[in-house]
């Protein structure tokens, strides 16, 4: 048998928001961390630290996971979304602007993996009814809003034939 | 997180070694890592510490769904939202399907495999603060029997009263799933309601998988004519307790019933098969009559605590709910 | 109230949904909250808590812990140099006599709740700090508790604080209530159980400090009051003038941030070590330590008429402060003063109490005091309606409060109360009902109304201070000390003095919570933010509008009453018009100011003796009725609301989109209160420490909320708007009892109203023990 490497740091190699990045890491380095302190990507936020309110919720490989409790080792050669990934330049993704134009932001501190989330069902589905996109949304709290307005926002950048609320 | 040594072994065999305590490389606290959502939830709670986390998802484990017709072979590092998502577990295991979809949220489903989701550890918050020391870490007695118990198990407690939380392994007991076990000694097969069993005495894990073996798939039989679903009521919709669920599969021929399994979530220690309800309808008339005494027959030897009595009629009603959406 | 009524056609900016300016800047995360600001050479640091909420201190060693290496200081209760936080509480009654509610900042020779501060660590990493408050030496000697109001107050209970358990009580007694009730047609008696819970905000309490350039203490926190300032140099003992606060935009406060948090640690960190340091405290600890909302018991007698008019209440109130004060005395007064709902009352008796408890400290969350009462009253109203068989609305329009009214404390009611139509809104909303979709389903509808105070008690003087100022291209600018916590209250202002310096909203810039740089506005607390800071930047406009257009008047050779501001151009009545760069380079030439600071004083009165009920408390009330449809599973006891409505007299809606975001997040809120939400403790050992414990509301929980928005034109704030940052949390667990008990006849007195507590109301569970 070869003998397993044991590993107290590791290089990866990701994509975030597009680009390469190599970083070494430590196994127990969260991804959340690795985000906001080595790539100061300050957008994914901790809240629960336990993957309940959704507040660091980033997409990887295109799929809504919570950051803080994904080892930022499980993220080698894989892509990585974060919400400063969704503009392009000045021109901000629809669910961005519908957001923004729904009043669907109070304190913020909930959006950017609303976003994110949002962006990933409306990828898989792109006219979920009401009622499914307040399902999908069930792991991203807002303690703000009462999720009616995001709801709407995120409705106004469905594909038509979801139903209608 | 407290520090931890990582490997990420590329087969099987190295795997079981470094899980295996007095094997070469082995340190006697590791674990193997596959989605993580309950084993980092635990060690962030400093409810577990492992030394060494064993990466098990990079030795080409079974992963995905595999059609063998007529039946199904899940592998054991198949995420849930792969399986909630997946055609042919929609068409012909429903309860599966059902159980992937109302369990927690679009973030963890991404991650958690379902070989984790079986093994998980319960969310008793005793169990869960690091400095209570309940009977389930070590401690000399359940602080749940005389405590804050409106969650906990009404059915087979004690010494430890917490419940199985998860929705997916009533719904595979419910569907006679098997499981494919690798061990040190080679590999096992046995129902997946095999793998469970009431923690007493020594064993304080909710589980007979070993701490050096791995789940590695999941074997459905052909469905054969029968139907299913998976019922829950919970809190809140979202990582909450199931308060109560029920995984539901009957088999009818004409208006008897020829085959049927009643398995209850959120209720014991352990998914809990209601042997009685099955006997009471096995050969009865499908018919409310029938779903009633199901109801009440599949909590039998219930001994609700001080704040959990509500769990029974929510039982009964999911378990009458379901077998009547089976049968009409 | 304000002195100028705009007719709302003639507004312009006010009054309209317009996006927030913040909106933006949140959406592309460029927002910076206090947790994601660092700065070079920073320090992380961390707390030692208490485990247990009852014990002696017996040994406290901290060379260990300090002696590692990283490790920039350990602190303890010696170390800081005044180690008391407090506020003193005007115009309590004699029995408990004057207080000054006291918090020390590191505890001392006990502790009191379990996580109550012990000691404090900088290091240079995050790690590095946990591994030094674990290697301090502490070991506690374990005391008696107490864990609930009534024990605390039994002869011979453990004393928490040496000037014994009780720590305020408030007494009102109007009329004589024996004797209405003794007449009464009908009495209805209840007692109501309401329960621990948190703010739960998202962001959890996190700030970053340092000592700038020219030695002044500086403090970047997430607050909603950065007069803190005052606190910290208090306990630095330092002049005030060399500490400021700098308020970030909150990811949430909800009273939870009202009191002191991490700005106190933060400022004896950098001091001790003159270097920048950060505190994060983990949702953990946000959970165990923070201060929460008051459990309450409450015991009604109402009588009333047989035509359904109520004579006499008789209220006893009792709250669980938890181990310390902070504001409890004061959430006292708000719940006495709002005991009898928003009802003419003739007689009414309300005798209130607080006590201390080795449970987790409880003070200020959104709604105050005026929240735990609206379960209690409107429950009651409920059923004298149903003792009467009388209509839900018809008995609040009855009863309702009018002009001219006084309220059971003797104040008098100035402005209008649209609780009637109000009703009839959200009655109307609801209709038509929803046929039950099983047999074993039932559906109900129920109605609960408030009332909640907007702007601070009177006698402690509010007043707030605004800066709006002209740059030389014409771009506006507002200064104004608000902490912003989520809720539209910086972009409400730059609404204003848009509207009343005719400048275009995308001109228009704000910069706030600054206690060194803004003008000092006062807490975001209260729902006082539009009401006191919206009248110091409308007074600060106008004033300056004045000041500008004598100077256009000369230029214009036109009188400057005559003319218009509009489209970042003034107007003259001929037609002709003025850039207003040319006008502000006149000014600068002219040595006339391009920027106008104002202060806005609330209506200031003295204490009032509650006992005889000589007058007034607060400035003014917002009113509400919301209505709730729930379906009720009569098996299992499963409760969904399946419908809900919510309406405010808000006075004047500034921005329909905030109101409406205020109302909807604030119904919601409540729905977790009446619902799901609860804190448990048990023998002082918090069971609910994450949120995968403490459920809040998710999206696939909560009905659509129809928010409806009435404007009568009357409320002390600017264009005679009422605040709306707290009423609309009040209702919901109201409504959703009442609904229930409509649906089945099951009253439920205690929340939340879980599934368990609805089967026991059923009688689901007799026979299964």
């Amino acid at each position: 048998m070869n003998v397993i490497p044991i590993r107290s740091s590791s290089e990866i190699r990701l994509t975030v928001n597009g680009r390469p990045v190599t970083l070494e890491v430590r196994p127990e380095a969260l991804l959340l961390d690795v985000l906001r302190d080595r790539l100061q990507l300050k957008g994914a936020r901790r809240s629960c630290d336990m993957q309940v309110c959704g507040a660091c919720t980033v997409l990887v490989d295109g799929a809504p996971v919570s950051a803080c409790t994904y080892l930022a080792v499980e993220a080698d050669g894989r892509e990585v979304l974060t919400v400063e990934g969704l503009a392009d330049g000045d021109r901000l993704d629809p669910l961005q602007e519908a957001f923004i134009e729904h009043g669907a932001v109070q304190c913020g501190f909930c959006t950017a993996g609303m976003l994110l989330t949002a962006k990933a069902l409306l990828a898989e589905e792109p006219s979920p009814s009401p009622a499914r996109v307040a399902e999908y949304l069930r792991g991203n709290l807002c303690r703000c809003t009462g999720y009616r307005k995001i709801l709407d926002a995120i409705l106004a950048c469905a594909a038509p034939g979801g139903g209608t609320r | 997180m407290r520090p931890f040594a990582y490997a990420s072994p590329r087969t099987a065999d190295e795997i079981i070694a470094l899980l295996t305590p007095g094997s070469a490389g082995a340190d006697g606290a590791s674990r193997p890592l596959a989605g993580g959502t309950d084993l980092l939830t635990l060690m962030k709670a400093d409810v577990a510490t492992p030394s060494r986390l064993v990466d098990i998802k990079r030795a080409g484990l079974p992963k995905g769904i595999e059609e063998t017709p007529p039946g199904l072979v899940v592998g054991g590092l198949t995420t849930l939202a792969q399986i909630e998502t997946h055609p042919a577990v929609r068409a012909r295991y429903p309860a599966l399907a059902e159980a992937t979809a109302v369990a927690a949220t679009a973030q963890l489903r991404n991650v958690a495999t379902v070989a984790g989701n079986l093994l998980q550890r319960p969310r008793c918050w005793y169990f869960r603060n690091p400095r209570i020391a309940c009977w389930l870490k070590g401690g000399d007695h359940c602080p749940a029997r005389d405590g804050e118990n409106q969650l906990h198990a009404i059915l087979g407690g004690g010494p430890c009263h917490a419940v199985h939380p998860s929705d997916v392994a009533p719904a595979l007991v419910a569907l006679d799933a098997d499981a494919r076990l690798r061990g040190p000694g080679g590999e096992r097969t046995v129902p997946v309601e095999g793998l469970f069993a009431a923690p007493e005495g020594g064993r304080r894990r909710e589980t007979l998988v070993g701490s050096d073996e791995l789940l590695l798939a999941l074997r459905l039989p052909p469905a054969d004519g029968s139907r299913s679903t998976y019922l829950k009521s919970m809190d809140r919709k979202v990582w909450a307790f199931a308060l109560a669920g029920v995984a539901a599969r009957l088999r009818l021929d004409g208006r008897r019933v020829a085959e049927a399994r009643i398995v209850l979530g959120g209720v014991a220690p352990v998914p809990w098969r209601a042997h009685e309800a099955e006997r009471a309808l096995e050969g009865a008339e499908a018919g409310p009559a029938a779903w009633d005494r199901a109801a009440n027959a599949a909590l039998t030897g219930a001994a609700p605590l001080r704040h959990n009595a509500y769990k029974l009629p929510l039982a009964r009603a999911l378990v009458r709910r379901a077998l009547e959406s089976l049968a009409t | 109230m304000a002195d100028v009524v705009a007719a709302p056609e003639a507004l312009r900016v006010v009054g309209r949904a317009v996006p927030r300016h913040d909106a933006r800047d949140k959406a592309v995360a460029a927002t910076a909250y206090a947790a994601d600001w660092a700065l070079p050479g920073m320090l992380h640091a961390a707390v030692l808590r208490s485990p247990y909420p009852s014990a002696r201190i017996v040994k406290l060693d901290t060379a260990r812990a300090a002696a590692m290496p990283g490790v920039a200081v350990v602190l303890t209760a010696r170390d800081v140099p005044r180690n008391t936080l407090a506020t003193d509480v005007p115009g309590q009654t004699a029995t408990v006599g004057p207080l000054r509610a006291t918090l020390h900042v590191l505890a001392e020779d006990r502790v009191r709740h379990q996580g109550e501060p012990v000691a404090l660590v900088a290091a240079e990493t995050l790690e590095l700090a946990r591994a030094a408050v674990e290697a301090i030496d502490v070991a506690y000697e374990r005391t008696p508790g107490v864990f609930t109001p009534e024990a605390a107050l039994a002869p011979g209970a453990p004393q928490v604080h040496a000037a014994g358990n009780l720590l305020a009580q408030w007494r009102i007694a109007r009329g004589d209530v024996a004797a209405a009730l003794a007449g009464a047609a009908v009495v209805v008696e209840g007692e109501y159980t309401t329960q621990l819970v948190d703010a739960a905000y998202l962001e959890p309490e996190s700030g970053v400090a340092w000592i700038d350039s020219d030695g002044v203490i500086t403090i970047r926190v997430s607050t909603q009051v950065i007069e803190h300032f005052r606190d910290v140099a208090e306990v630095l003992r330092v002049p005030q003038n060399r500490v400021r606060v700098i308020g970030t935009y909150l990811g949430g406060g909800f009273g939870g941030k009202e009191d002191v948090t991490v700005e106190v640690y933060l400022g004896l960190l950098a001091l001790k070590t003159g270097r920048p340091v950060k505190m994060v405290w983990t949702r953990q600890e946000s959970l165990l330590a923070r201060a929460k909302r008051h459990p309450y018991r409450m015991r009604y007698r109402t009588g009333a008429t047989a035509a359904g008019e109520i004579l006499g209440q008789q209220i006893e109130l009792l709250g669980d402060a938890g181990a310390y004060a902070y504001l409890s005395a004061l959430v006292l007064l708000y719940s006495t003063v709002t005991a009898a709902g928003p009802y003419r009352v003739p007689s009414v008796e309300v005798q209130a109490r607080v006590a201390y408890t080795n449970n987790p400290p409880t003070s200020a969350m959104r709604g105050f005091g005026g929240m735990q009462t609206v379960f209690a009253y409107e429950s009651q109203m409920d059923r004298v309606a149903r003792a009467l068989g009388m209509d839900a609305v018809e008995i609040r329009r009855i009863n309702a409060l009018r002009r001219g009214d006084r309220l059971p404390v003797g104040q008098v009611i100035e402005t209008h109360v649209a609780l009637p139509e109000l009703c009839e809104r959200v009655w109307a909303a609801l209709e038509p009902p929803t046929p039950p979709r099983a047999p074993h389903v039932r559906v109900g509808l129920g109605l609960a109304c408030n009332l909640q105070p907007y702007g601070r008690i009177v006698w402690l003087h509010d007043w707030s201070s605004a800066w709006v100022g002209f740059e030389m291209d014409g771009s506006l600018v507002v200064r104004c000390g608000v902490p912003d916590v989520g809720g539209g209250q910086a972009s409400s202002l730059c609404q204003i003095a848009a509207e009343v310096l005719g400048v275009s909203l995308e001109r228009v810039s704000v910069h706030i919570a600054d206690s060194a740089l803004t003008p000092l506005a006062g807490t975001t607390t209260a729902s006082r933010q539009l009401y006191m800071s919206g009248n110091a930047v409308l007074k600060a406009s106008r004033e300056l509008r004045e000041q500008l257009l004598r100077v256009a008047e000369t230029m214009l050779g036109a009188e400057a009453a005559t003319l218009a501001m509009t489209g970042d151009l003034v107007h003259a009545p001929d037609g002709r018009t003025l850039a207003l760069p040319d006008l502000l380079r006149e000014c600068a030439r002219a040595g006339v100011p391009r920027g106008h600071l104002a202060v806005y004083n609330a209506p200031a009165g003295e204490p009032v003796d509650l006992a005889t009920g000589s007058g007034k408390v607060f400035p003014d009330y917002t009113y509400g009725a919301h209505a709730a449809e729930v379906e009720v599973d009569t098996e299992t006891g499963v409760v969904r609301v399946l419908r809900y409505a919510a309406a405010h007299d808000v006075g004047r809606a500034i921005n329909p989109q905030s109101v409406e975001g205020q109302i909807q997040g604030g119904a919601v809120q409540g729905l977790g209160y009446g619902c799901m939400e609860e804190v448990l403790v048990e023998d002082g050992i918090n069971l609910t420490t994450s949120f995968a414990t403490y459920l809040i509301p998710t999206a696939a929980d909560v009905p659509d909320v129809e928010p409806v928005i009435v404007e009568s034109g009357e409320g002390l704030g600017p264009f005679n708007a009422r605040g709306i940052g707290e009423p609309p949390i009040g209702p919901p667990a109201a409504a959703v009892a009442n609904a229930i008990a409509d649906a089945t006849g099951a009253r439920l007195t205690r929340l939340p109203i879980t599934a368990e507590r609805v089967a026991r109301a059923l009688g689901r569970l007799d026979g299964t023990n």
